[in-house]
């Protein structure tokens, strides 16, 4: 290696581990590492693509002497064109030749790209984008400026990688938050309070609970519990949520309005499981109807009597179409001063213990006392000082004792 | 990091084909198990008695296949598979 090459290494190295960086938002990252590499290498164009969530398109997500791509949203398909090659590969990829049969955007030969040369930028196993560069004067990039270059982009990665997680997690919360009703809905006779935890191992999941009245003096009452965490389960409970809302207005029996859940999570969330427990409490008559997709049975307490699982069918899980019809409800009364108890089994299940030692712990704390005090014992029990590694939801509504 | 699974596939006496599962099934490990299914064709049993522990991504897992599958699983399963509905869809068989 010669004298001008071990500066130039020197130099990049320099770039990229520049204590500064660490300050920058991504957006500032990628516009300061692209002037650095256009000033070391002596380029005309350099760019950088993102994936899409999907991960199976590139987006051009800074650059500098294309502006065009940011400005007309330029995509490519992983797989296709130069930049999709780099990402396909994750091998560094250099073209000689610019024109249809090499690349796919036409913003690059327009530009009178001659030479370019591009680097996958891959964090942790995930590829997170590609990083190109172009001269317009025909040039040959030496094997040593395709090893800096990939260190510029390993560095973009890294960032680019820990941006996007930062930004799931966040999302994820503030999706939940959003989605989780703040205020419980209060009736005279009927008072309700609920719990929702992230798992210590899952964080933000697809956990979700939901009250609503319904015409004709009913409350509707939903727990469930949406295969996977993070961003992309607390989206697709975000959807489940509101499709449950919709068929809740429509169809009276709890076991309808689940079939057609069903249906709907088969049709358009691909692959997704999500159990649901689905009770209509009537409160004039005080009678609750409940369906079961998958889910564990919530617990009735009626004062003087031992706490007990609703004895209600099970039906299988929505989202894998099995169980669009011939879902079944049960019924059961709800007396004065009882309570209603529905969870999620990051409650009840640890790895440590079996479901069927969790569920009795629950039965056993559950007391017809008013909601809140219920939650709190119930999270006693069963949490106490040992955080769950799973998300767990909880709702209790119980019937005032008062006449 | 990935929670120890061992994936078998055999026959069973009878000849049916059978997936022995040993260990625990969890999030990380469900693409696995998964895959272990996907390569066997036709209906087949799915031997859970010495899989100590099977979350809600494993259950889907089985859930995905149940119109072909059969399963045989351990004493501390079979509470997870009645509450999840399989018992309903799928034979399940204590071990």
């Amino acid at each position: 290696m010669g004298v001008r090459s071990s500066r130039l290494r020197q130099r990049v190295l320099e770039a990229v581990t520049d204590s500064s960086l660490r300050e920058l938002d991504l957006e500032k990252l990628l516009e300061v590492l692209l002037r650095r590499v256009q000033e070391l290498l002596s380029i005309d164009t350099a760019t950088i693509l993102l994936t899409d969530p999907s991960g199976q398109q590139l987006v051009a997500k800074a650059t500098i002497g294309l502006e065009e791509e940011i400005f007309q949203g330029v995509r490519i398909p992983v797989g296709t064109g130069f930049a999709g090659r780099v990402a396909h590969g994750r091998e560094p990829v250099r073209l000689e030749h610019v024109d249809r049969s090499t690349v796919v955007n036409p913003l690059l030969w327009e530009r009178g790209l001659r030479s370019m040369v591009g680097v996958p930028m891959v964090a942790q196993g995930d590829l997170t984008g590609v990083l190109h560069v172009g001269s317009t004067a025909a040039r040959r990039f030496t094997d040593e400026e395709v090893d800096l270059l990939q260190i510029v982009a390993d560095r973009l990665a890294t960032a680019a990688h820990a941006h996007r997680s930062r930004s799931a997690r966040a999302a994820a919360a503030m999706l939940q938050d959003s989605l989780l009703p703040g205020r419980l809905p209060a009736t005279d006779r009927w008072d309700m309070a609920a719990r929702y935890v992230p798992g210590t191992d899952s964080g933000v999941g697809g956990d979700w609970y939901d009250v609503f009245h319904l015409p004709g003096d009913r409350i509707g009452l939903v727990i469930g519990d949406v295969v996977g965490n993070g961003l992309s389960a607390a989206i697709v409970m975000g959807r489940l949520r509101s499709a449950l809302r919709a068929y809740a207005l429509e169809f009276t029996d709890p076991a309808e309005v689940l079939g057609k859940l069903d249906r709907k999570a088969s049709h358009f969330e691909d692959n997704t499981m999500a159990t649901v427990a689905y009770a209509v409490i009537d409160t004039a008559a005080r009678r609750m109807d409940l369906a079961l997709a998958g889910h564990p049975p919530p617990v009735l307490a009626v004062p003087g009597r031992p706490a007990e699982f609703v004895d209600a069918p099970v039906g299988p899980p929505v989202g894998y179409d099995l169980a669009v019809t011939g879902r079944r409800s049960g019924s059961v009364d709800v007396p004065r001063g009882a309570l209603v108890v529905l969870y999620t089994d990051g409650l009840v299940e640890r790895r440590e213990q079996d479901l069927d030692s969790g569920l009795e712990m629950l039965r056993l704390a559950v007391m017809p006392e008013p909601a809140e005090t219920a939650c709190i014992q119930v999270m006693a029990a069963l949490v106490g000082d040992r955080p769950a590694p799973d998300d767990i939801a909880l709702l209790a509504v119980r019937h005032s004792p008062l006449p | 990091m990935t929670t120890p699974l061992t994936l078998t596939p055999g026959r069973a006496p009878d000849g049916a084909a059978v997936l022995k599962v040993v260990g625990e099934i969890d999030m990380s490990n469900t693409d696995a198990f998964d895959a272990a299914l996907d390569g066997i064709e036709g209906r087949l049993v799915v031997d859970l008695s010495e899989c100590e522990y099977l979350d809600s991504a494993g259950l889907s897992v089985l859930f995905a296949h149940a119109s072909r599958i059969e399963v045989v699983a351990s004493p501390v399963l079979v509470p997870v598979l009645t509450f999840s509905g399989l018992a309903t869809m799928v034979t399940v068989r204590g071990s």
